[in-house]
């Protein structure tokens, strides 16, 4: 009893969490247009270009990015090549799921632990048009390392399901009926 | 018994890559085969300041580079970039192999670097798709094409026209499109880059000389004995006058090619040089702050014969 | 063999084969190769921020969501039953639309990457909409994509150009690359053509001049869509990647303000729905960037490139080892990294057999695009996959008669060169 009433709290933590994070990806998402469809604007009306704005962009691409990133995992949106896996056995596929639970997990502690190395020692260099620290480009892999690694956690411990291992089945014969048809 | 490996952005044949790799035989020479020095032409192991950072954290062990990135590292470099700096390319040799550079270079060991030896890369200079340019005046308005650096776009702006930056490799269709009016580089990366096709007015005001320069990882200098530090020091400043020679003939064939293509070269005498010094002379305080006497050093060298 | 290589390449494998997703497989197999030599590991997640961190690459979120924006919006739905007025009366017609969309369309963004995630998020759900088969509207997508690559202006062609090592006219590499493309564009929809008749697809009923009118006078404001990134990148008004910028803002304020079939608050929607498409695209991008980086360390490009080209001096058997070594790195590296990698090692290959580099460069151009479109590696395929929503592997098994198209494109290029030097020659002299 109490275990499964933790067991949701923790859940509804880290559904806050994705939600926190899809919103802050996509204010990056909408202000890289703002910035970028601005500069065009400006150049031809006031015949000027912000020096910044390119150098702002792409950080927020690159937040985004990684965001993004982190994103998936918790949604399992990831692509990956299901022919050879589903051709094994239903039984070992509980399995497979945990493996690539574990691997997805490694990456994201190795995303932590050098992202932060990464920052740490780029963090007095500055970039050329805005002066800001070198290290902002790579502030985003610890982060969404971090999160990364909390996720394929609680997937391998089933707090948190892995989608793709319920969607597949059924998504998969979908499209072989369509493909069948078509051929 | 030792691989070592350089990263150079331009390709194969280029002048920097044949400087790198006189070094890499140099090296191999001196030290019997003990270190092997392998050169990845091409960027392909990144761009500039991606692989200055791999240097960094001696992921590998020499970057070729031009100084302008190396400003966010040691602010001395932008003295050294400052435009119509130097009266003559020797003069800037000089300069740079004197302990006037060896104490720019000593400058990048906070940043873990060590820097080797000075390239030369020739003078920067303005082309444009239409007008033609004798005076600051011509540019005025204009929109060019510039680096990503603070020095160039205030040095732009000070000529009167607009610092437009544009990644290298979109310069070619921005040319031909109109985005921009005009770039500026040196006579190989105006003609080797096509850029004469789209913009062929070129003239030789020669607004800066951005040398290069071989850097080292101290990770990997600090792995070699005093010996081999010795060697690798000094096979990187003998490379420099294959370096040197490579460059001039590419130059030259840059030039004459562009001409036969159809291309112009306007060269400017004394007085209007001096136009385009005036206009400019008001960034020297301002990028030479805290480096009053590296600038007075430089200004006031003594050239040997 | 290195052993480095035999790990980097092992382990990504496995993981492919395990399911383990792509992304990650990349970026797994790279940081234990980057472990197992020892090397910073810290280069490994530069590399990943190395990938995204480029200007050219915004283009794809932004075509994403101006394309989302359209679809979602109903200037999809005006400028598909526009299309059926031009077009409908043909088996197939959405298709012909997809590639001579391609064919301007891509021509400017000259990144085939781009043109399907703005093309694809738009076509391939209309194209489902009107009863094509889903692998078919995804293998029509994804293969006109590659015509953005060699027809003008192509980001790829100046690259190559550059690595080179200059000699080479940009503006006749662009010459070169119209009549290949428009040719590939042709073939590809005589293909599209016969494979709708096959399947069945529907053509649309005749519909009269009035509705006609009625129809093209609603779908105008899509139209314009069109005209500003054409228009607007051909005549210099902006750069490809600040196009797309545009063409969303400019699609957002026609759905919201002037079309006002769904309420602005669907915006949110629109937003999470491209969210999920970009995560896994940018993932890749990130992690393959890495990847490339190793395998250019271990100089795993050179090795294949010397190994074949030792097997015979025969010009006709080098010009196809040529092809079948850019076909096979196209299929396991993406293409900046190739074009600088390769160009160096194969060129004096090909002029030692009497080739124009002209044609050459389209023929690499054309060699790399079919990579694209091929896994491990194919940033093309992942894309139009993850907006068709369909298995890599399914796409890729349906995909045989258009790789078989291109590759018929690829051999007929090398060996009659007139296809790519008549323009420019007829033109530059
Ligand atoms: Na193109
Ligand atoms: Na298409």
């Amino acid at each position: 009893m109490k275990k499964e009433k933790n067991e949701g709290k923790i859940k509804s933590v880290l559904n806050l969490s994705e939600q926190l994070i899809s919103y802050l990806a996509m204010i990056f998402l909408v202000v890289m247009i703002i910035i970028v469809s601005t500069t065009v604007f400006t150049r031809y009306t006031i015949n000027f270009t912000f020096r910044w704005t390119d150098e702002v962009a792409l950080l927020m691409m690159i937040w985004f990015g990684f965001l993004g990133m982190a994103l998936g995992v918790k949604q399992s949106v990831h692509l990956s090549i299901e022919f050879f896996m589903s051709l094994f056995p239903e039984k070992y596929q509980g399995y497979i799921y945990k493996i690539e639970n574990i691997l997805v997990g490694v990456f994201g502690w190795y995303l932590v632990k050098y992202g932060w190395q990464l920052f740490s020692r780029s963090i007095t260099t500055v970039l050329p048009a805005t002066q800001w620290s070198r290290g902002l480009l790579f502030i985003a892999l610890p982060i969404s390392g971090a999160f990364i690694l909390i996720y394929s956690i609680f997937q391998f411990f089933g707090i948190l399901e892995n989608k793709s291992s319920i969607v597949d089945q059924s998504a998969l014969e979908e499209d072989n009926e369509i493909l069948e048809e078509g051929n | 018994e030792m691989t070592l490996r350089l990263a150079d952005n331009q390709p194969e044949g280029y002048p920097t890559v044949v400087g790198a790799k006189e070094f890499a035989r140099l090296v191999e020479e001196r030290t019997d085969g003990r270190i092997e020095v392998e050169v990845y032409p091409g960027g392909i192991l990144g761009d500039e300041s991606s692989t200055i950072e791999q240097v960094q954290f001696g992921a590998i062990d020499f970057v070729r580079t031009s100084i302008t990135p190396m400003a966010n590292f040691e602010p001395a470099m932008n003295v050294l970039s400052l435009p119509y700096l130097y009266p003559s390319e020797e003069y800037m040799f000089q300069v740079l192999f004197s302990e006037v550079g060896e104490g720019v270079l000593d400058g990048l060991r906070d940043a873990g670097i060590v820097g080797l030896t000075w390239y030369d890369s020739g003078a920067r200079s303005f082309y444009t798709a239409d007008t033609k340019v004798t005076s600051p005046e011509d540019l005025e308005g204009l929109r060019i094409r510039v680096q990503e650096s603070q020095l160039m776009m205030d040095m732009v702006e000070a000529l009167g026209a607009s610092p437009t930056p544009i990644a290298w490799g979109e310069v070619y269709s921005a040319l031909q499109t109109g985005v921009v009016d005009a770039g500026e580089n040196n006579y190989p990366g105006w003609y080797y880059n096509s850029h004469h096709e789209v913009a062929p007015n070129f003239v030789e005001d020669a607004h800066n000389r951005i040398p290069e320069l071989i850097i080292m990882s101290e990770i990997t200098w600090n792995k070699l004995d005093e010996e081999d530090q010795e060697i690798i020091k000094q096979a990187a400043v003998d490379s420099t006058e294959v370096q040197r020679e490579a460059w001039d003939k590419r130059t030259e064939e840059a030039k004459e090619l562009a001409v036969e293509e159809g291309a112009t070269i306007t060269t400017l005498n004394a007085e209007q040089k001096q136009a385009f010094q005036d206009k400019v002379k008001g960034l020297y305080p301002k990028y030479s702050e805290g480096y009053e006497d590296l600038l007075d050093s430089i200004l006031n060298f003594e050239m040997e014969e | 063999m290195d052993p480095a290589v035999i790990l980097l390449l092992g382990s990504f494998l496995l993981m492919l084969f395990i399911r383990i997703p792509i992304a990650f497989s990349l970026g797994l197999s790279t940081m234990l190769t980057a472990l197992y030599l020892d090397l910073s590991p810290m280069v490994v997640v530069q590399q990943m921020v190395s990938g995204i961190n480029s200007f050219s690459l915004m283009a794809i979120p932004f075509f994403i969501i101006a394309g989302e924006i359209m679809g979602q919006g109903g200037i999809s739905d005006r400028l598909i039953r526009f299309s059926n007025v031009i077009i409908g009366w043909m088996r197939g017609g959405l298709a012909m639309v997809n590639i001579l969309a391609s064919m301007f369309f891509g021509g400017i963004s000259g990144s085939s990457v781009a043109d399907v995630s703005s093309i694809g998020s738009i076509m391939i759900p209309m194209m489902e909409q009107k009863g094509y088969d889903k692998d078919y509207s995804i293998n029509v997508t994804i293969t006109s994509s590659v015509q953005g690559i060699i027809i003008p202006p192509s980001h790829n062609m100046i690259i190559y150009s550059l690595a080179a090592g200059g000699g080479i006219s940009v503006a006749k590499l662009f010459l070169g690359g119209i009549v290949p493309g428009v040719l590939l564009g042709i073939a590809l929809m005589i293909l599209s053509y016969a494979i709708a008749v096959k399947r069945d697809y529907p053509r649309e009923e005749k519909v009269s001049f009035k509705e006609a009118l009625k129809i093209t006078r609603d779908s105008l404001f899509g139209l314009f869509t069109a005209v500003i990134i054409i228009g607007g990148v051909t005549t210099g008004v902006f750069t490809a990647t600040e196009s797309a910028a545009v063409a969303a803002v400019y699609a957002f304020i026609i759905t919201f303000f002037v079309y006002r079939d769904i309420p602005i608050s669907k915006f949110v929607d629109i937003l999470r729905n491209s969210l999920s498409t970009l995560a896994m695209v940018i993932a890749i991008i990130a992690t393959s960037s890495a990847f490339a980086w190793m395998m250019s360390y271990l100089q795993v490009p050179g090795m294949i490139t010397e190994t074949l080209l030792n097997l015979s001096e025969n010009p006709i058997i080098i010009m196809l080892i040529v092809n079948l070594i850019l076909l096979f790195l196209g299929t396991i590296m993406d293409m900046a990294p190739l074009i600088l990698i390769a160009t160096p090692i194969l060129l004096p290959v090909v002029r030692s057999i009497g080739m124009d580099p002209i044609t050459f460069g389209v023929v690499m151009m054309l060699n790399l695009g079919v990579g694209l479109l091929t896994p491990p590696v194919g940033s093309t395929l992942f894309v139009g996959c993850s907006i068709g929503n369909a298995p890599i592997e399914k796409i890729a098994k349906s995909l045989m008669p258009f790789y078989a198209v291109l590759v018929i494109m690829v051999l007929l290029l090398s060996f009659v060169p007139g296809l790519t030097l008549w323009l420019p020659n007829f033109l530059m002299g």
